[in-house]
């Protein structure tokens, strides 16, 4: 248990380093299409992204590599948090629609 | 339109399906333990509480998937984040309730057999087991409900959805029917051991999932990845999603959700050796050692 | 109950759904991503065609192609010709291959080839929706049945596996039918090589349990009967006796009770031979239970009148109290559920007998105000040779057969008895319910059990 508290401590310190400012963005759903198709977004730097869907039917923002899932209502907007990240390619899609709703999001140094 | 719906309700009906089949298993267990026994056939755990959990799981399911757009705005856009950390937590805590609750005499000496069960425990331990299976269904089936409710509009892709569904569904209950199967048909106490394995590792993983949920409505701090097993099983592969669903499998895991998941295995394991040890000790007792 | 059919018939439909939809699902993707391949050749062909185009102001008009399609043509960072649902801007970037963008409000895949002839790049966008619902269309035509399939390979799983346990169904029919005096071996006619052993097993234990049987009976009887003689030769030696000695004096007296209780034993023994399943059988009938009871208690009568004992009936006079069952059986019943209840009860106490009919059963109770019944002992007291200790001291000549014999007879009429607290202040309370209706079939299952 003393274990547990020390890494949540220690891991509570490295974020506060990490996440100094947070960036904002906007994404938005049209016709099960993502515009930006592609987020560029700084490394090591946390990210909160609006997600508005302007669509009339429900999406799901999910992608395995930034290991985030949610659910974005028809005609609603909401946030989805992400980093910081390494350096690299994260793609994203639209679960309901994956065949059309695709996306990237592009870390940079 | 076909794959999607697979793939979606594959992994919702996988999750919720696993979770039956464990608890079931579970139940099977300690009857056919307890009928070898001389405990009235009164506390035998019945296996109806099931339709009413399932019944229950998909009324809140409807309720939940109604009020989603609701949900999703409170707390700042990451109310839909706080609400499924929540109905998480419970069902974490609600299993290790179980593992605490569930009276396991693995020799002639238990004082379960000599006594029986008290009724209450069993009362609480269906409880338990009524409620893990409702927040499974909740989670999973409001889901479903707002994937199908958005394909319902356009009815072109309608039969494609729908094949799709049904073989995902088919997949799902299958897994379950042969995880059952394969857990009863092992040794009776092998097959506690597994099931309270699976327990303890379904709880670890209710434990992660809400830590990265919180994570990812900024309530908990960021931490770095673990380590990146993706190379080794891919998440979105048939067996990475299988693994997802029964051992919440996550290829880079955060060290916060390693810790959550760690403290969730540790808290069924303990209460079970609690159990146990309680039990040994009573049973000395009972032998005037 | 675990049902082995049902285990077989869930598990094998589990697998095979497992199997054939995971097939499926392989299908689906091979067949999708070859119907891709297929698509990106056509585009490839595509850009070779529009490559090769003169570029004049009508090459749009003179290249007609669906709205799924778009194409440029760009030379020197100039747009040269176009489709018309093309955008104004560039569609994808100066790299030959395969990509996606999105314009128009679609997905569309796109390609870029560079042709150095003509020092021309062309690019040619399909749309993913729709080449997408093209191919699925034609996929999902082959994996149908597949999907289709399973609910009628189910419905034969369950046609073969019932078909597969017949055997084994029509053994235990036979076994549940099979009358209960009836020894003979069951047919192996139709055996399988999983029921062989079952069934030389189930055969010897019966062909066994008949000789157990033929001794019992024939034991029994014999002893009884044998015993029978000696007895009587002993009253009548007993009866001469009383003329040379004092009929009064204590030796004399434990002789006659002695000779008595053997008496007494030996009637006992006999009536749970007579109660033995085949007898009842032979002898079942309809019987009026209420004149039964009341020519039981008129037989009895000295008996209570002996020890000052008050005897009443209740009930049982307007109502139908007809019961199946063997005359001498439920009068050996009453008679032993009568004398008991005198026999336990102080001189000047009470016996209390009632008949009443509900809608689904005739009960008959006999209460009296004795000593009553300890609740530990309420079922060792039906056992054989059972006697309580209280029982030692009393002046009856009891054996310890007569509640063993009224449980068997109330068996055989598939009928139930109860033993509680009687209506006095002490005393015990014997109830035997009879159902009404199911009394046959009852019957039936009772001796197949009692075998």
């Amino acid at each position: 248990m003393k274990l547990f508290i020390t890494v949540v401590i220690f891991c509570g310190v490295i974020s506060a380093e990490v996440s100094a400012a947070t960036l904002e963005l906007e994404l938005r759903i049209r016709d099960h299409l993502f515009f930006p198709a592609t987020l560029e977004i700084p490394a090591n730097q946390k990210v909160k992204i609006r997600v508005i869907n302007e669509d009339p039917t429900p999406e799901e923002f999910e992608s395995f590599e930034l290991n985030r899932e949610k659910v974005i209502v028809g005609n609603s907007q909401t946030v989805i948090f992400i980093g910081p990240l390494a350096p690299g390619i994260y793609p994203f899609f639209g679960e309901f629609y994956p065949k059309t709703a695709q996306g990237v999001v592009v870390v940079t140094e | 339109m076909f794959i999607n719906a697979v793939v979606i309700v594959l992994q919702e009906i996988l999750e919720a399906a696993l979770m039956l089949s464990l608890l079931l298993a579970f139940l099977r267990y300690f009857n056919e333990v307890t009928t070898l026994s001389a405990v009235p056939r009164a506390l035998l755990l019945r296996r109806r509480w099931t339709v009413y959990s399932v019944v229950l799981g998909v009324v809140f399911a409807w309720l939940y998937s109604v009020n989603l757009g609701t949900i999703s705005e409170a707390f700042d856009y990451v109310g839909l984040e706080v609400a499924n950390a929540a109905i998480h937590s419970l069902s974490c805590l609600f299993l290790v309730a179980i593992a605490w609750l569930f009276p396991v005499p693995f020799d002639e000496e238990s004082d379960a057999k000599k006594e029986g069960y008290p009724s209450i425990r069993i009362g609480m331990l269906t409880l338990s087991m009524v409620i893990v299976v409702m927040l499974a269904i909740l989670r999973e089936g409001s889901e479903i409900m707002q994937f199908a409710g958005g394909i319902i509009g356009q009815h072109q892709s309608g039969l494609s959805v729908l094949y799709g569904g049904l073989v995902g569904a088919g997949i799902g209950i299958s897994t379950g029917v042969l995880l059952y199967f394969g857990l009863t048909g092992l040794p009776p106490s092998w097959s506690l051991r597994t099931c309270t394995l699976l327990l303890a590792l379904t709880a670890g993983n209710m434990a992660a999932q809400a830590v990265l949920l919180l994570t990812q409505a900024d309530w908990l701090p960021y931490t770095a990845i673990a380590w990146d097993s993706g190379a080794l099983l891919d998440e979105a592969s048939v067996l990475g999603q299988l693994s997802y669903a029964l051992v919440g499998y996550e290829s880079t895991p955060s060290w916060l959700q390693v810790a959550a998941y760690v403290v969730g295995v540790l808290a069924v394991g303990m209460s079970a050796t609690t159990r146990f040890a309680w039990r040994i000790s009573k049973s000395l007792q009972l032998r005037g050692v | 109950m675990r049902s082995i059919r049902v285990f077989l018939v869930t598990s094998i439909v589990a697998l095979l759904m497992l199997f054939n939809f995971v097939a499926a699902l392989q299908g689906y993707q091979s067949s999708m991503r070859e119907a891709d391949t297929l698509f990106d050749n056509q585009m490839l062909d595509l850009a070779r065609l529009v490559t090769n185009l003169d570029v004049s102001p009508d090459t749009s008009t003179a290249l007609r192609l669906g709205s799924d399609l778009a194409y440029q043509i760009w030379q020197d960072g100039e747009l040269l010709a176009n489709s018309s649902n093309a955008p104004a801007e560039r569609l994808h970037e100066f790299v030959p291959g395969f990509d996606y963008a999105n314009f128009n409000g679609y997905r569309w895949r796109t390609l870029a080839r560079y042709d150095t002839a003509r020092s021309r790049w062309v690019f040619i966008a399909e749309r993913t929706d729709l080449r997408f619902v093209l191919a699925e269309n034609v996929v999902l035509q082959s994996i149908l049945p597949l999907l289709l399939g399973i609910p009628l390979v189910g419905l034969l799983v369950w046609m073969f596996v019932t078909r597969g346990l017949a055997p084994l169904k029509r053994l235990s029919s036979e076994l549940r039918d099979k009358p209960a005096n009836d020894f003979s071996a069951i047919p192996t006619r139709e055996s399988r090589v999983e029921l062989e052993q079952v069934l030389s097993s189930i055969n010897g234990f019966v062909s066994r349990l008949e000789a157990a049987m033929e001794r019992e009976k024939r034991f029994s009887a014999d002893a009884a009967h044998e015993l029978r003689t000696p007895i009587s030769a002993l009253k009548i030696q007993l009866h001469n006796l009383a003329e040379t000695v004092d009929a009064r004096s204590p030796a004399y007296l434990e002789l006659n009770d002695g000779i008595e209780r053997m008496q007494h034993l030996i009637e006992q023994l006999l009536s749970l031979y007579r109660s033995s399943p085949e007898q009842f059988a032979a002898h079942s009938m309809p019987l009026d239970l209420s004149a039964l009871v009341q020519d039981v208690m008129a037989r009895l009568y000295p008996v209570f009148e002996r020890k000052r004992q008050a005897i009443s009936l209740e009930g049982g006079g307007g109502d139908e109290l007809i019961v199946l069952g063997d005359r001498f059986a439920l009068e050996t019943l009453l008679s032993n559920l009568l004398t008991n209840a005198s026999r336990y009860t102080p001189s000047e106490g009470q016996v209390v007998v009632a008949l009443a009919r509900s809608t689904d059963r005739i009960s008959l109770t006999v209460e009296d105000s004795g000593k009553g019944i300890a609740e530990e002992d309420h079922l060792r007291i039906f056992e054989r040779f059972t006697r309580l200790a209280n029982e030692q001291e009393a002046d009856a000549p009891g054996c310890g057969l007569g509640l063993t014999i009224v449980g068997h007879v109330a068996r055989l009429h598939g009928a139930q008895v109860n033993v509680t607290q009687s209506r006095f202040a002490s005393g015990a309370r014997f109830e035997v319910t009879f159902p009404i209706g199911l009394q046959n079939s009852d019957q039936h299952k009772q001796r197949g059990e009692s075998q």
